[in-house]
């Protein structure tokens, strides 16, 4: 570790990242003015820092100049802090006396046709965090343990592979179901697809081996009524939602699978007007023997119409613009297994979205068996009335003959939205976690990132995370397992020092900072008198709202003090660098 | 037809069924009709469908399969392939639309559907043997004779005869 | 964890979804080979430019994960080396891999490049779809992990330049093939895909007009880092093209060239590629001929409507019969029908991009069949059932993610890496049983 009050030695490296930055931005001047920056003993630019070649020159510069601060002008800190923060460890620089400017999305990406003012910004970006680098100090790496135990939320086909897997990896499970047993959507379906298995033979065994497996506890009727701690350490309350009997549970990690539910179309296609107007959902739920017989008087279905995209696919409508992603297969599985026995079926549809494997194939067995696949214009939905002796009429303009059609069904299926379940909201709160537009929670990463969140410690899976079918949520369950057996396997987590900290001598008690904190982070120290806060550094994720609210000045914030801000906004406003002290550099 | 066609005429609805689709799934070569995807590529390859606006054998699918019987049996339209097949050998669902509008036009030709143009066309044939006979002046005569080449095309009446014989009085038929 | 039972897992082909399973495995403490026949680590993640539905820089997001991977402790990466032969059983395979002579030392090699500068040698550079050049001693990418050189050996001309111009003798003209075995409790297969041949579609006119190019050279295009360092031009005469046109569904929903099935990220690329056209010519005009439009994924019918309404590129609901080129300007002229208007039309083009369609990678059949895998009727490898074992195949202790169980965009294929390494630990960790 670099002693922090020596004489600060900066490495200052600008990154062209190709012509993502060097494009706009001149590079190779940032790097020259660099040089004559106060406490700059080295500068460089390089064409991809965060390549092999771009770390092995961090740390054979290192050496050569003994260096113990670090500034890379890359692209952003959340691309490759962490990538450059082990480099620096790896020649025994603390990580956090390494900076990183982002020259790409501050600068580059966004002044793509000012490349001269781009510059003059790039410059004053680098000024600004020589300033930083040269007052900044060693932070001690803390690691928290975790504890050999995860919570999984919501019993459905995820939360069951979910439990199951971590389970026979060798973790406890402790099974959160907030209804009175496990199986979720997939339980109520008689249909399902791509095969011919019942919603209940793809959950039994399941649902068998999850209740058999000692290591996993399972709560029904059950909700999380407390979420407390932090990564590896979480205080959990679970309350029995009928007897209201609390249980206190500490856990290493959580897998939050929740589910979707379906959406009940109101105003949609006269839905509620007629018994014989349902949704997929609820075809799915209906016995086999009950499937093809009309809600209202019992007679046999003779006609059906499958209407899809019902709630899903409206631009500018809150949560319902997202595709439902599998009511096209299951619309065509359904419609193709019922044919048989019905006169005529119809889908009517927008686009067919049968993208996965076999479901083009039973698409075309659909087609094949006869049922009749009308496209509607986007702009001129059909039109179902029901009369008043119950007739259902629905008429539409099929596009691709260029035909008004006119149907008179005894069953029409709504293919209706897969939407977050009523407590969504709650479920968010609970865990602090954030929704997307589709109203489903946010992965860390939508791409490279999907089972993890911005809660440490806390993963998603299956539905609760976006639409998708009963497959993919299994997909999604074993690898929210993963991350979560990844994180207790190691039996401990680095925790961020970049935290707010009291000092205990000038803090007032005034509580202010207990209140101001969204995390919920500090506590008044009750064994000092008066009474002082302290910052549980786990929980603590460093925003600054404490420090900013201290009447008392009292709160430091690790790696973002006074100091090193102040002298980053000097360095902005002195052009000509002054050497601290007025002597030279 | 194209939609703004459609819009002038009265908007009747039609109900659509699947029992012209599946009659047509029972005459030879209409067996693939239920494959097509309307994506249009046959349309796109199609040499008539270039050539007049009227013409879309896309369409002219989709109404078979919506079961517009009485439209499609009274139009022209399934007559106006020319069977080239280049839509069959591009069609990523494997539909053969010649094969179907074949099938197409048997059905519709055992109801008497068959357009004038054409059936003047076989009646021609019927009664002279082929199609050029009011064609054939003195002058072509003169000049086959020049280049020693047979002057006497009746030849085919005796085809006639034996097709006459065969399919249309007696005989097998079809 | 058991006494004689290896708890090592290999996991086969480097790109994003074994990458993820590798990281996931090994973040559990047990040890992976990473074995990649490439001489880097990426996969096809590398070589495109934006990903949806985010407009994400691929490589920015992908090279964090190469660099984790490449000094993470608990993986050994095998880069240009390939599985001989499997033997064995879950819990204790015995794995045999030849490792190809790169001609250069690993250890030695600090990527610096030197050796290529001396290289008298230039051939089309693959990983830019053969559109721009390498030297016969190289390294694919510039993130490229490991960060060595290796001798495409077939078109060196062992003049030896660059054993000369390299200060650190790293390079060995002389070096062998090797093998190396080891016993791994379980194996994760991820060997991505290839895309379709589309020469096979003569109508298309690809490889013969100049401006007909496919999707995967429309990236290397507008990639910085590509042979064309951004700029969207025509390869046939360097004009900027103002209107561009995307085919799809080609080499893919097409029973007759024995693909019949979706290969599921097309629409998705393509209105993706469709966006990163306007983008580099906000002048320009796009439009996207298509069968079906498949946004199903998160954020991807957002992205749709985006495309749309934001950026104005313009969707036909037809499948292009055929392209025509005009010789003078070499523009091209697409036959269509558009199906919602049944109108038969005929619509010029600076540059025409067909998206081609996913298929099993090259090599496949040979690797499934050695190593006794059952294929599915695609060629792709068989999960061994839908709910209950996805990323399982039908071979205890051997499991599949990514493009080489069917296509899959790459949260899908991200998902299944964790997905199969989860259930590699189990069997590592209780031994095979």
């Amino acid at each position: 570790m670099s002693d922090t009050k020596e004489e600060p030695r900066i490495g200052v490296f600008v990154c062209h990242c190709g012509h993502n930055i060097a494009g706009v931005v001149d590079v190779v001047s940032v790097a020259e003015m660099a040089r004559d920056l106060p406490n700059v003993v080295f500068s460089t630019d390089e064409m991809f820092m965060c390549s092999d070649a771009g770390q092995v020159l961090i740390k054979e510069k290192v050496k050569e100049h003994n260096l113990n601060r670090v500034v890379v002008a890359s692209c952003s800190p959340r691309m490759h802090e962490p990538t450059f923060r082990r480099v620096v460890e790896e020649v025994d620089v603390n990580r956090y006396l390494f900076d990183q400017v982002n020259l790409r999305e501050h600068v580059s990406w966004c002044h793509t046709r000012e490349p001269v003012k781009a510059t003059e910004k790039a410059k004053d970006l680098v000024r600004m965090s020589v300033a930083r680098a040269a007052k900044l100090e060693n932070l001690p790496i803390k690691t928290v343990n975790v504890l050999p135990k995860t919570m999984v939320v919501g019993g459905g086909i995820a939360g069951l592979r979910s439990s199951l897997d971590i389970a026979e990896r060798g973790f406890d499970v402790v099974l959160v179901e907030k209804d009175t047993q496990l199986g979720g959507n997939v339980a109520k379906w008689t249909h399902l697809f791509p095969s011919d298995e019942s919603g209940a033979q793809v959950i039994g065994p399941l649902i068998a081996a999850v209740r058999k497996h000692k290591r996993i506890k399972i709560h029904l009727n059950s909700k999380v009524s407390d979420f407390d701690g932090y990564i590896g350490n979480f205080e959990v309350t679970i309350k029995n939602l009928s007897s209201e009997k609390e249980t206190k549970v500490n856990i290493g990690t959580v897998i939050v699978s929740t589910g979707f539910e379906a959406f009940k179309p109101v105003g949609y296609y006269s839905y509620t007007k007629s018994p014989n107007i349902i949704t997929l959902a609820e075809l799915q739920e209906m016995p086999p023997a009950q499937m093809l017989i009309r809600p209202s008087d019992g007679k046999p279905v003779k006609k059906m119409v499958f209407i899809g995209c019902v709630g899903s696919r409206e631009p500018g409508k809150i949560g319902h613009e997202h595709c439902s992603r599998h009511c096209c297969s299951a619309t065509a599985k359904a419609a193709a297994d019922l044919r048989d026995d019905v006169d005529e079926s119809l889908v009517l549809y927008q686009d067919i979205r049968t993208y996965g494997k076999g479901h083009e194939e039973f698409h075309r067995l659909a087609r094949q068996k006869h049922v009749i696949y009308s496209k509607f214009p986007t702009d001129a939905h059909p039109n179902v009335e029901v009369a008043a002796d119950g007739d259902i009429r629905i008429r539409w303009f099929d596009v691709l003959a260029g035909s008004e059609l006119e149907f008179h069904p005894d069953l029409v299926v709504l293919a209706s939205a897969m939407i977050p379940p009523d407590d969504m909201a709650e479920t968010a709160k609970m865990f602090s976690l954030t929704r997307s537009g589709d109203g489903f929670f946010n992965p860390e990463h939508i791409k490279l990132a999907p089972l993890t969140t911005h809660t440490a410690g806390v993963m998603i899976a299956g539905a609760a995370q976006a639409a998708k079918n009963a497959s993919e949520a299994v997909i999604d369950a074993s690898g929210a397992a993963a991350k979560a057996v990844g994180l207790m396997a190691q039996g401990e987590v680095e925790i961020e020092s970049t935290v707010s900290h009291v000092i205990s001598d000038l803090c007032s008690s005034c509580h202010t900072c207990v209140t101001a904190c969204p995390y919920g982070a500090i506590i008044m120290d009750e064994e000092q008198t008066p009474p002082v806060a302290f910052v549980q550094e786990a929980k603590c994720k460093g925003c600054g709202t404490c420090a900013a609210a201290c009447p008392s000045s009292a709160i430091v914030m690790y790696h973002s003090t006074d100091e090193q801000i102040l002298t980053m906004v000097e360095a902005y406003l002195c052009t000509t660098p002054e050497p601290e002290g007025g002597g030279s550099a | 037809m194209t939609k703004n066609e459609v819009k002038e005429k009265p908007a009747v609805s039609h109900t659509p069924s699947s029992d012209f689709a599946k009659e047509v799934e029972q005459e030879y070569g209409g067996e693939g009709i239920m494959k097509c995807i309307q994506c249009g590529m046959c349309t796109a390859s199609c040499m008539v469908a270039s050539m007049t606006d009227r013409y879309r054998p896309r369409q002219l699918i989709q109404k078979i399969l919506l079961g517009k019987r009485e439209e499609v049996l009274t139009s022209d339209l399934p007559w106006l392939c020319m069977t080239c097949r280049l839509c069959e050998e591009r069609c990523q669902e494997d539909v053969n639309l010649s094969e179907i509008f074949h099938a197409v036009r048997e059905i519709a030709a055992r109801e008497g559907h068959i357009p004038k143009v054409f059936q003047s066309t076989v009646d021609q044939v019927l009664e002279d043997g082929w199609l050029l006979k009011d064609a054939y002046s003195d002058f072509i005569e003169e000049d086959r004779e020049d280049l020693g080449l047979d002057t006497d095309l009746n030849w085919n009446d005796e085809f006639v005869k034996k097709v006459k014989k065969r399919y249309l009085s007696g005989g097998n038929k079809k | 964890m058991s006494e004689n039972k290896p708890n090592s897992a290999l996991v086969i082909g480097g790109g994003v979804a074994g990458i993820t399973a590798a990281l996931d495995i090994a973040s559990q403490g047990f040890k992976v080979y990473l074995v990649e026949r490439n001489p880097s680590i990426g996969g096809v993640m590398a070589q495109i430019d934006k990903t949806f539905p985010t407009l994400d820089c691929s490589a920015c997001i992908l090279t964090p994960k190469l660099s984790e991977v490449s000094r993470h402790k608990n993986i050994e990466i095998l880069t240009y080396s390939e599985v001989g032969s499997v033997t064995g059983s879950a819990g204790d395979f015995h794995v045999r891999v030849k490792r190809k002579a790169r001609y250069v030392n690993e250890d030695v090699c600090t990527g610096c490049g030197d050796c290529a500068e001396e290289c008298p040698v230039e051939v089309a550079n693959e990983f830019d779809l053969n559109i721009g050049f390498r030297k016969a001693i190289y390294v694919p990418f510039p993130q490229a992990t490991p960060n060595v050189y290796t001798v495409d050996k077939e078109n060196c001309i062992d003049c030896g330049r660059c054993v000369k111009a390299c200060q650190r003798n790293a390079i060995d003209l002389d070096m062998k093939d090797t093998t190396l075995e080891f016993h791994v409790g379980a194996i994760i297969i991820a060997t991505g895909f290839q895309l379709y041949d589309i020469t096979d579609y003569p109508r298309l006119g690809y490889g013969h007009y100049a401006n007909v190019i496919h999707a995967m050279e429309f990236e290397r295009l507008i990639n910085a880092a590509g042979p064309t360092h951004g700029h969207l031009i025509r390869l046939g005469d360097g004009k900027t093209p103002k209107s561009i046109g995307f085919i799809q569904c080609v080499g893919a929903r097409d029973v007759q060239k024995g693909v019949p099935y979706c290969s599921r990220v097309c629409c998705m690329y393509s209105i993706k590629n469709a966006v990163m056209a306007l983008e580099h010519n906000t002048d320009g005009e796009v439009w996207v001929y298509y069968a079906d439009i498949r946004a199903f994924g998160k954020g991807f019918e957002e992205f749709y409507e985006m495309a749309k309404k934001r950026f104005g590129v313009k969707f036909i609901r037809g499948r292009v019969a055929e392209v025509m080129e005009g010789k003078k300007t070499g523009n091209l002229v697409i036959r269509v029908e558009d199906t919602e208007t049944a109108e038969v039309r005929l619509i010029e083009h600076d540059l025409i991009v067909i998206s081609p369609g996913v298929v099993p990678p090259i090599g496949m059949d040979t690797m499934a069949k050695k190593m006794g895998i059952e294929q599915s009727d695609d060629g792709y490898i068989q999960a061994e059932h839908t709910f209950f074992g996805p990323t399982e195949t039908k071979t205890p202790g051997v499991f599949v993610c990514g493009c080489a169980e069917g296509p899959k965009d790459i949260p899908d294929s991200v998902s299944a890496g964790s997905a199969a390494a989860m259930k590699a630990t189990i069997v590592l960790s209780q031994g095979g049983t």
